[in-house]
């Protein structure tokens, strides 16, 4: 793999784990080399990250690429001085949206802007507030009256409300049509900005962090948490007990068979096979009832603290949640596999939104997005965690990269994790054993990456760790974050009828991808489309 | 064993409280807050904001907080949802001017440590019998 | 003998906002609507004020930067005013502000965002009866249920 990265031009690499190198790059010849290690080297690009190093005693500003291939990591740095500018790869739609990012928070100047609006904060804050600098109190609100925040309002718009009521978030999404063929697009969202990566690199200490990276979002909170945690463990080269490895892979699993099923029911609901809507809203209940039984809480677990998981894990909840799942299983496969076979799903989502292998890797789809479009890429198989080498499973992939396709990996998915867990309840003994977390001293300006497979694909963590146990940077890339640029291939050329279909399908969760811009429309699953707003060429 | 089904709100027991804010300074979303006044410690819980992690009750060194099997709280105002604890100051032995320790811990340093001679003093009456001698 | 709904005229309105939510609160809510089904009592909910008054105004989030835009935008194209009879605060982001009640991209919780609306934009928000805090991270479906129930019952007479 190293070889394949020197073709690329790349040397001096320095290891952070065993997983984890890292380099410098001059920005000048970043463009070049993204593309190398992407479309040569089939790479997958994770993210970027800008720094503010002024409190490190450097100048001007870092930005880190995270770019991950099968058991690597690879952490590009380049130094940006103050006045400098940066291009964005416009070959490359993966780079954009964390490019703009790093703007709008950051302050990195680009050469060549793609959005020229804000992207991440509301129009009415002024362009020369970035948050993320040093210099910026977290606190401080600088709000004015609102102004028009749409990027444009075209005059011959009708605005279709959201598909289902009672799943809603906030997000705007513009579609242009020609009589009822898609021809262009436009987002905006990041209405779920809460400032999270602020608070964790002010008020929060590294250990009270967790909690907050929980409640990024309330559907997949706890992928956020093990990120988080395995981010400032690989920082730290802390090696977490087995104990806590069993108990996250338990609870991962259990939070991704949660999702899946609301996303599996809101697609039901979408294409009118209202039955099974409650049926998996039901069983769903019985999975997060599990979660309740083994931590306390229905959802945000609050178990995870770095170097392992906290005590709640007793022989009597194991017992309790086993007992519960052999029931649940029987009648989660039942109906997983009456959804397979419907006749109703292959209908209605076959051939509908398909987007293809070269387009999911350039715009950096994850998760069963990519997985449905031919790509195996998944971080429990790729760059294994918690306790995912220990365990069998399988990655589903399908090749035709249709709404349909995604819906069965999602389903097959469900099917491995309900594995997933038989073996580890099965291994209660050594779920038990104590300690379940290890002590680590705390140590200033480390960089760390964590990584984990989300319901909706790769999450990504990414630390530097600062004085007194604070962090000096935190930035959380979320995987919705990094699907929905894909839309932009998948949504054009289709039927508006589809439209929402398509924009469901990728299962969008707006409240990770906002963190500090949320973007998340609603419910997991079904974002709410808040506006389309259609176009009739006359 | 923190919790017992499921992790509802702290419930801090007025009697074993010293005042130390350890709870406070774990407590991520500052619900815990602590005040001083002249002659006591008021520790605060705003219900509304707190968001049920059980790190505090993780935190208390003297098991003053306890979770309980009650996890909703329903309220018309913030007032209503606010839960207030006062710990009384000790005091100087000499004048009987507040300390900036609780009665509490001043016991419970005593308790733990028999042979050590607490000094319920004041600086002011400090400095005075040190003059004295 | 007049029907219930033609006593009223009409079917209580429930006006919905995430203003910001992590979803948690959101998920549970529809849990509970789901639930509120069961029990026979009508109910409609919308998204977005299209008219001056509400019955029940369901609120979930910390009130983001982004999202006071969107709700303060909604509250001009509603013409300025908007007159509720009840609103219920869900989760302790709505009721407190949550874990980021302090942060530059949010308001910090329903009460603090009232007091912005005041401030920085000509609109008014006026809760005629009562403001119900319902808490928890995220909530309960069975209590949300529950309060919306009473609420109904109570708007149905
Ligand atoms: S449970 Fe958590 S949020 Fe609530 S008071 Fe304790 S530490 Fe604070
Ligand atoms: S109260 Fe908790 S669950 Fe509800 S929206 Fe806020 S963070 Fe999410």
């Amino acid at each position: 793999m190293i070889d394949r990265l020197r073709e690329c031009g790349l040397r001096d690499f320095t290891y952070i784990d065993d997983e984890t190198v890292t380099t410098c790059v001059r920005p000048e010849e970043l463009s070049q080399i993204l593309r190398c290690l992407i479309l040569r080297a089939g790479l997958h690009f994770s993210t970027c990250v800008g720094v503010d190093v002024r409190g490190l005693g450097e100048q001007g500003i870092e930005i880190y690429y995270i770019v991950s291939g099968k058991k690597l990591r690879l952490l590009l740095r380049t130094s940006v001085a103050p006045s400098e500018k940066i291009e964005v790869p416009l070959d490359l739609p993966c780079t954009y949206w964390c490019l703009h990012e790093a703007r709008d928070l950051v302050g990195l100047n680009l050469r060549n802007e793609v959005y020229t609006y804000r992207f991440v904060l509301p129009d009415s804050y002024p362009r020369s507030v970035c948050p993320l600098r040093k210099d910026y109190q977290y606190s401080e609100r600088p709000l004015t009256k609102c102004v028009q925040e749409m990027p444009t309002r075209p005059e011959k718009a009708i605005t279709l409300f959201p598909h289902i009521p009672y799943f809603y978030e906030h997000e705007d999404f513009i579609v242009y049509v020609d009589v009822d063929k898609i021809v262009d697009f436009e987002y905006r969202g990041f209405y779920n900005h809460r400032g999270i990566e602020k608070v964790g690199e002010t008020r929060l200490k590294a250990d009270q962090v967790p909690f907050i990276a929980e409640r990024i979002c309330g559907i997949c909170g706890y992928t956020h948490s093990c990120a988080y945690c395995q981010a400032v463990e690989s920082a730290l080269r802390i090696d977490i007990p087995e104990s806590a490895r069993l108990t996250r892979t338990l609870l991962l699993e259990v939070e991704r068979i949660e999702s899946h099923l609301l996303w599996l029911a809101i697609l039901c609901y979408m294409i009118n096979l209202r039955d099974l809507f409650l049926k998996l809203m039901r069983c769903r209940e019985h999975v997060m009832s599990m979660g309740e039984i083994l931590t306390g809480n229905r959802k945000m677990y609050g178990i995870n603290v770095i170097g392992g998981v906290r005590d709640f894990i007793t022989s009597e909840r194991i017992e309790k949640a086993a007992r519960l799942f052999s029931e649940l299983k029987t009648q989660c496969t039942k109906l997983l596999q009456e959804l397979k076979s419907s006749e109703r799903l292959r209908a209605a989502t076959r051939g509908v939104g398909t987007l293809s292998r070269e387009d999911a890797l350039i715009t950096g789809a994850v998760g069963p997005v990519a997985r449905a479009s031919g790509i195996d890429y998944d971080v429990r198989k790729y760059l294994p965690y918690a306790a995912y080498s220990q365990v069998s499973f399988s990655i589903p992939v399908y090749s035709e990269g249709d709404v349909y396709s995604r819906a069965l990996v999602r389903i097959d998915e469900t099917l491995e994790s309900i594995d997933i867990i038989d073996q580890v309840l099965g291994m209660s003994r050594a779920l038990l054993e104590k300690p379940h977390r290890s002590e680590y001293e705390w140590l200033p300006c480390r960089v760390g990456v964590g990584m984990t497979e989300a319901p909706r694909g790769e999450d990504v963590h990414f630390i530097i760790t600062g004085h007194d146990l604070r962090l000096y940077r935190w930035r959380v890339r979320a995987p919705t974050y990094a699907n929905l640029p894909s839309l932009w291939k998948s949504l054009i050329g289709e039927k508006l009828e589809h439209a929402n279909l398509i924009i469901a399908s990728i299962d969008p969760c707006l409240a990770c991808t906002d963190r500090l811009v949320v973007v998340d429309t609603g419910l997991g699953k079904v974002r709410k489309i808040t506006r389309l707003v259609e176009v009739r060429e006359a | 064993m923190l919790f017992h089904s499921i992790r509802g709100v702290p419930a801090i027991d007025p009697e074993k409280c010293m005042g130390c804010g350890a709870c406070a300074s774990k407590c991520p979303t500052d619900s815990l807050t602590l005040h001083r006044t002249r002659d006591s410690i008021l520790l605060e819980l705003n219900v509304a904001r707190c968001i049920r992690c059980a790190y505090c009750a993780e935190a208390c060194p003297n098991n003053a907080i306890t979770i309980e099997d009650k996890y909703t709280v329903i309220g018309r105002s913030r007032e209503e949802l606010a839960i207030r604890v006062i710990v009384p100051l000790a005091r100087c032995d000499s004048c009987g001017e507040p300390l900036r320790h609780s009665a509490r811990e001043v016991e419970l340093a005593r308790e733990k440590v028999p042979d050590l001679n607490v000094i319920k003093l004041c600086d002011k009456c400090k400095v005075k019998r040190v003059l004295a001698r | 003998m007049q029907t219930q709904e033609a006593k009223l005229g009409t079917v209580p309105e429930i006006l919905y906002i995430n203003s910001g939510s992590c979803n948690g609160c959101d998920i549970e809510l529809l849990a509970a609507f789901v639930e509120l089904q069961e029990t026979g009592l009508k109910f409609n909910v919308n998204v977005e004020a299209r008219k001056p008054r509400y019955d029940i105004l369901v609120i979930t989030g910390p009130v983001t930067a982004q999202s006071f835009c969107r709700i303060s935008r909604m509250l001009r194209e509603a013409g300025g005013r908007l007159e509720v009879e009840y609103a219920v605060l869900l989760g302790s982001c709505a009721c407190g502000g949550g874990i980021w009640y302090d942060s530059y991209a949010t308001l910090g919780g329903f009460d603090s965002f009232l007091n912005y609306l005041r401030r920085v934009e000509e609109a008014e928000l006026t809760i005629r009866k009562e403001k119900i805090y319902i808490t928890g991270c995220p909530v309960r479906p069975r209590d949300v249920a529950e309060t919306l129930r009473e609420i109904l019952e109570k708007i149905y007479g």
